[in-house]
């Protein structure tokens, strides 16, 4: 009797474990979710919305979803289109003409006009609000006189480059040309508000009105964000989805979200980690992946320049070679990342393969060109964010270590602690870096390595003469001869490797089977996808 | 569940409490005890010299090779390979050093603290004791977690010696709370009081009556918080707070096994079996220790 | 009784306020900036940092802050968070799910600790209370997220009985499987507490004079045993239930369950001092309050102490 009851006991605890360990396979039983009303639901993986509101989360899912931009990436076409806007047209990329949609109205029936854009411009761009967005109006004139570098008080409330000249008209003037102001239009920053949104400004931000494909209906703190599709948007298919009705499942991480997918409680997740593709591959099967085809991410070892120990190009070279990316992205990354041999991704206009000569594994012409270069004595750190890639950053260190005869020692930090060193410049050596674009443009990416450029803290580089190459990039209207532009500027820098390029990570979206994941230039956008049951 | 043994079991029941001293003798034969006891010891053998264990081969972050990444056991690499390449079996056998340095240390540590506030506490009494017991009460009253992320944040590298520290600074109260109120119950004992008669100074009572007298029930909480000591670091670890590689921890290990669980179970499976073996092995050792020398327990 | 409990109220007031100063200087001294974890890689202009700093007066010196925020939650500001919430919305809107899945677990680790422990306690030395210190001390080994994770997927996915995660299903759904989960993994110390504490009474003068009187066994055991048993455990469980609210950082994040827990990693990791500041001073006074109750308890179940 005592005996039985122990093995019972114990085979309990033991096919604990085994569950755990994943012995046996999950069901995949992806069954429609929903709320059996008949209604084509779908429901995507969020974490708890610090807002809701487009301009005060610039990467916020439900912000594109209840947003219609002036300009979007229409997803059958994979181009740049005028949404809200008839055109947006310039003769030098530094007046812009923009033309809106006659007859376009927000959610509760008051029309879209050119004001609705301005008073929300002016609105993000003013620096006390501390809206997320504001960085994105930096470009545009007058940003300069309602966010003194002084803290002292703003000399202005508006933005003096942007002009109404009437309902469905208006012009924006920038501080210098950039022919990216259309791409710039397709962000959530750029969004209208109603004039209700400021009279009533707690109440905007637990229900906003807005423009969009999907209306908000309710949020529900730390458990979900409704939203229902919206009858009286007027964009084209491709700007809109295929569900009637949306609900963000709020979760504090990917791992619970993924084990409710596979109990057939959730029909989408993007950003999917690397670790969790093939799992989900044997577990869901492989038309729950999604993969997303234009790579937007890149990795990179970023060298501050004021690091007086790394400063030598050859040194930096030297690293570079000892790093074998292309073992680390077939054993460790399981083969869901490409190396990186330039300082773009591939899918951009103006990626030259092999730009980067130093990032070819070689670890005997390394050991050579260190020798050449006088050695280096000290300790290479790397830091890094402690909660991401942490084998990855591992298994470079590891790399460099071995492969070079040098000192490596990671740092791993909070997130905040990594941001605030990178921003003030006190980092002690190399860090992890992460870089992805907001819209698709070389300028997103080479903007990094320009003078005050957007992401330039993170290294410090300065070359005038790449400052001026960009310069002209953005303000060459031709896409051919800005192409070239860019790509010169990416050649004169990869000679001093401010950034070690390392892996273009692939992304992957995981769908259930009612949910047709879609992604418009590389971004996977939860609104977007069709509904197929 | 091999420590499960009859015979001990009926001489336990049967003994009086007036047994003399004498049941003592030999106490570390018992099967509790030897089984309990060789655990403990082979843990912090390994601890202290892992190099016997892996036979004097390479450690655990050389002779690695990426490509072999996460590959199941074999006949050459016993436990396999875990993620960067390096043999498992190597880097778990490392792993101990840092779970039972914290476990110990921490414990030393706490033990310290606790006996000397506690005696102190337990002594004077007035005002003194209600310094210590509000000092106490902060402690207790902070969730232990975020106490301890918020101290192990503000060290820029996280080693065993940031660990200790920020678990040594929680785990105190606990212990000054149990040597106060066995403190209390010596304090008025009469050779300490004719000791006081006799014109013994406070700081000389305490040493060598009060503390002698009232430190066993302390002891051996102690020694069963050693336990207690190793899951936290792993626990603290696993959440990201704890350890950082390029240490080599049982907490780090599971940590980084969690996101292999179905591609690579052995990552899981090794570090958990040791560090419950481990946690098992102390704790039964303290339970042992308890019935055998706390007065109360007998 | 009365005095006492004014007393014992108007001491909470140097331990609240102690204890929520280490952790604002804690997280003053923290290393890292709040406003870069707002937008991640991408850093805002250093212009609109510079306002935000001013808005929310991260410059001043820190003890113009503290004393800004102690005066503040004396009128009952708990300060807001950097999107404008106020921070006492955000712990009330989590604090019941965190008291549902404290209080769960608590229940369900009362009974099985109690069961072990009485079944251990009477059985002293045998195979049984052998067998039950190994069990529970089991669950304390094993690292509580294996436990947690089988469970999940096993009675989540596996069988299906409840949602492996979330508190969509609402009480008892979503929390009986995590709180069974941290009630194993808890019960040890309890288990291992009673048996003592039962074993010791089980040997005192006043049981062998029950004996010696011709009671029956049953009841000596349930009628006198037990009760002075549980005196010791009571002070454990009262201050166990306090320690349960804040400490389920791991088994929030598996089983998705939005209560304090995880709110205080994710604002220690953003920095965001006055969420973490608030969830302390929340915590230490649930502590202190739960430390008096449990006193006053003690009062009423053994005649023997007098307060």
């Amino acid at each position: 009797m005592e005996r039985q009851k122990k093995t019972a006991l114990v085979a309990c605890v033991v096919s604990l474990m085994l569950a755990a360990t994943g012995c046996s396979s999950a069901s995949s039983q992806a069954e429609q979710v929903g709320d059996g009303s008949g209604e084509a639901t779908l429901s995507f993986m969020t974490s708890e919305p610090k807002s809701i509101v487009p301009q005060k989360d610039p990467g916020s899912q439900i912000g594109m979803a209840l947003c219609a931009n002036l300009m979007e990436v229409n997803s059958e076409t994979q181009k740049l289109e005028p949404l809200a806007a008839k055109s947006v047209t310039s003769d030098d990329a530094q007046v812009w003409d923009i033309e809106l949609q006659d007859g376009w109205t927000f959610h509760d029936g008051t029309p879209v006009t050119a004001q609705s854009f301005a008073d929300a411009w002016n609105a993000t761009a003013t620096g006390s609000n501390a809206w997320q967005g504001n960085g994105t109006f930096v470009s545009f004139e007058g940003y300069d006189k309602m966010n003194p570098l002084d803290g002292g008080k703003a000399k202005a409330s508006e933005l003096s480059g942007v002009k109404v000249v009437d309902d469905t008209h208006m012009e924006v003037t920038l501080k210098a040309p950039n022919r990216d102001f259309p791409a710039i239009l397709s962000t959530n920053p750029t969004c209208p508000m109603p004039q209700s949104a400021f009279d009533d400004e707690t109440g905007y931000d637990q229900a906003p009105v807005s423009n969009g494909p999907y209306k908000f209906d309710s949020w529900e703190h730390n458990q979900q964000v409704v939203m229902e599709k919206w009858d009286g948007f007027k964009g084209a298919e491709g700007f809109s989805g295929g569900a009637e009705k949306l609900i963000g499942k709020i979760y504090t991480s990917v791992d619970p979200a993924y084990t409710d997918m596979t109990a057939g409680n959730l029909d989408m997740i993007r950003n999917v980690p690397a670790t969790m593709v093939d799992k989900a591959s044997s577990q869901l099967g492989e038309e729950a992946l999604y993969k997303v085809a234009i790579g937007s991410k890149q990795q990179t070892l970023q060298v501050p320049a004021y690091v007086d120990e790394l400063t030598s190009p050859a040194l930096r070279q030297a690293i570079s070679m000892s790093i074998d990316r292309e073992a680390i992205a077939t054993s460790l990354l399981k083969g869901h990342a490409e190396p990186s041999d330039s300082l773009v991704p591939p899918s951009l206009e103006s990626y030259v393969p092999g730009s980067c000569e130093a990032c070819t594994f070689d670890p005997k012409e390394a050991k050579e060109i260190l020798a050449d270069d006088g050695g280096f004595e000290g300790t290479l750190t790397i830091e890094s964010n402690s909660n991401s890639d942490q084998q990855l950053v591992q298994a470079i260190a590891k790399q460099i270590q071995d492969n070079l005869g040098i000192k490596v020692q990671m740092k791993p930090m909070l997130g905040t602690e990594l941001s605030e060193r990178r921003n003030n410049q006190k980092l002690e050596g190399a860090a992890f870096g992460l870089w992805g674009w907001s819209y698709m443009s070389p300028d997103q990416y080479l903007s990094q390595y320009e003078t005050g450029g957007d992401g330039n803290l993170a290294t410090g580089y300065s070359n005038p003469e790449v400052d001026k190459l960009l310069r002209a990039a953005r303000a060459e209207m031709d896409d051919g001869k800005s192409t070239e532009l860019f790509k010169h500027a990416e050649a004169k820098i990869i000679k001093d490797l401010p950034a070690i390029p390392l892996f273009i990570p692939t992304d992957y979206g995981l769908q259930s089977k009612c949910a047709v994941l879609n992604d418009v230039q590389g971004d996977l956008q939860y609104y977007r996808a069709g509904y197929g049951c | 569940m091999s420590t499960v043994n009859p015979a001990d079991g009926a001489q336990a029941v049967d003994r009086s409490p007036q047994k003399s001293r004498g049941a003592h003798r030999r106490w570390w034969l018992k099967p509790r005890f030897a089984i309990s006891g060789s655990i403990v010891l082979l843990m912090i053998l390994m601890a202290a010299f892992p190099q016997l264990f892996t036979g004097f081969g390479p450690g655990p972050t050389e002779s690695c090779d990426i490509l072999k990444s996460n590959q199941p056991p074999s006949a050459a690499h016993l436990f396999g390979i875990d993620i960067q390449g390096c043999d498992y079996y190597t880097n778990v056998i490392y792993g101990a050093r840092a779970s039972i340095l914290v476990g110990i240390v921490v414990s030393a540590i706490a033990f310290g603290i606790a006996a000397l506030v506690g005696a102190v506490a337990g002594y004077f009494g007035g005002w003194v004791d209600a310094v210590i017991s509000r000092v106490c009460d902060m402690a207790f009253g902070l969730p232990f977690i975020l106490a301890a992320i918020v101290v192990l944040q503000l060290f820029s590298e996280r080693n065993v010696w940031t660990v200790i520290f920020a678990l040594s600074l929680f785990a105190w109260p606990g212990g000054v709370r149990f040597m106060r109120s066995s403190v209390l119950e010596v304090r008025n004992r009469e050779y300490v009081q004719a000791s006081r008669l006799l014109g013994a100074s406070n700081g000389r009572i305490i040493a060598k009556h009060i503390v002698p007298n009232a430190i066993t029930p302390l002891l051996v909480l102690q020694t069963l918080g050693v336990g207690g000591m190793i899951s936290a670091e792993a626990g603290l670890t696993f959440i990201g707070i704890g350890l950082t590689p390029p240490s080599v921890s049982w907490g780090l290990q599971l940590a980084a096994a969690r996101d292999y669980i179905d591609a690579a179970p052995h990552l899981l499976l090794f570090p958990a079996v040791f560090l419950t073996i481990t946690v098992l092995g102390f704790v039964l050792f303290g339970e042992a220790m308890r019935d055998e020398f706390d007065p109360k327990g007998k | 009784m009365l005095g006492y409990t004014v007393r014992r109220i108007l001491q909470m007031i140097p331990v609240l306020l102690g204890a929520t100063f280490i952790i604002y200087a804690l997280t003053f001294l923290m290393p890292g900036d709040p406003i870069s974890a707002l937008t991640g890689e991408r850093p805002l202009p250093e212009a609109t940092v510079m306002q935000i700093r001013q808005a929310y007066h991260l410059d001043d010196p820190f003890f113009v802050q503290y004393g800004n925020y102690i005066l503040g939650v004396f009128r009952g500001d708990f300060g807001i968070d950097f999107f404008g919430r106020p921070v006492l919305d955000l712990i009330l809107e989590r604090l019941p799910v965190t008291f549902a899945l404290a209080l769960t677990a608590w229940v369900l680790k009362l009974f099985i600790g109690l069961v072990i422990g009485v079944y251990g306690g009477l059985r002293r030395g045998q195979s049984g209370d052998h067998f039950a210190l190994v069990f529970t001390v089991l669950f304390m080994g094993v690292p509580g997220f294996v436990i947690a994770l089988g469970a999940q997927t096993y009675f989540g996915v596996h069988l299906g009985w409840v949602d492996p995660a979330g508190i969509r299903a609402g009480w008892p759904m979503a929390f009986i499987l995590p709180a069974l989960v941290m009630a194993f993994e808890a019960a040890a110390g309890l288990a291992r507490l009673t048996r003592t504490s039962l074993v010791e009474v089980l040997r005192a003068e006043y049981l062998r004079t029950a004996k010696a009187k011709g009671l029956s066994p049953r009841r000596i055991i349930w009628g006198h045993a037990l009760r002075n048993a549980m005196i010791p455990v009571v002070t454990y469980l009262g201050l166990s239930l306090a320690g349960m609210l804040g400490g389920a950082v791991i088994i929030e994040a598996i089983f998705n369950i939005p209560g304090i827990g995880g709110l205080m990693v994710s604002s220690i990791n953003n920095k965001e001092g006055t969420i973490v500041v608030g969830i302390a001073t929340l915590l230490v006074l649930v502590y202190l309050v739960f430390n008096l109750l449990v006193d006053l308890t003690y009062g009423l179940i053994d005649p023997r102490v007098r307060i």
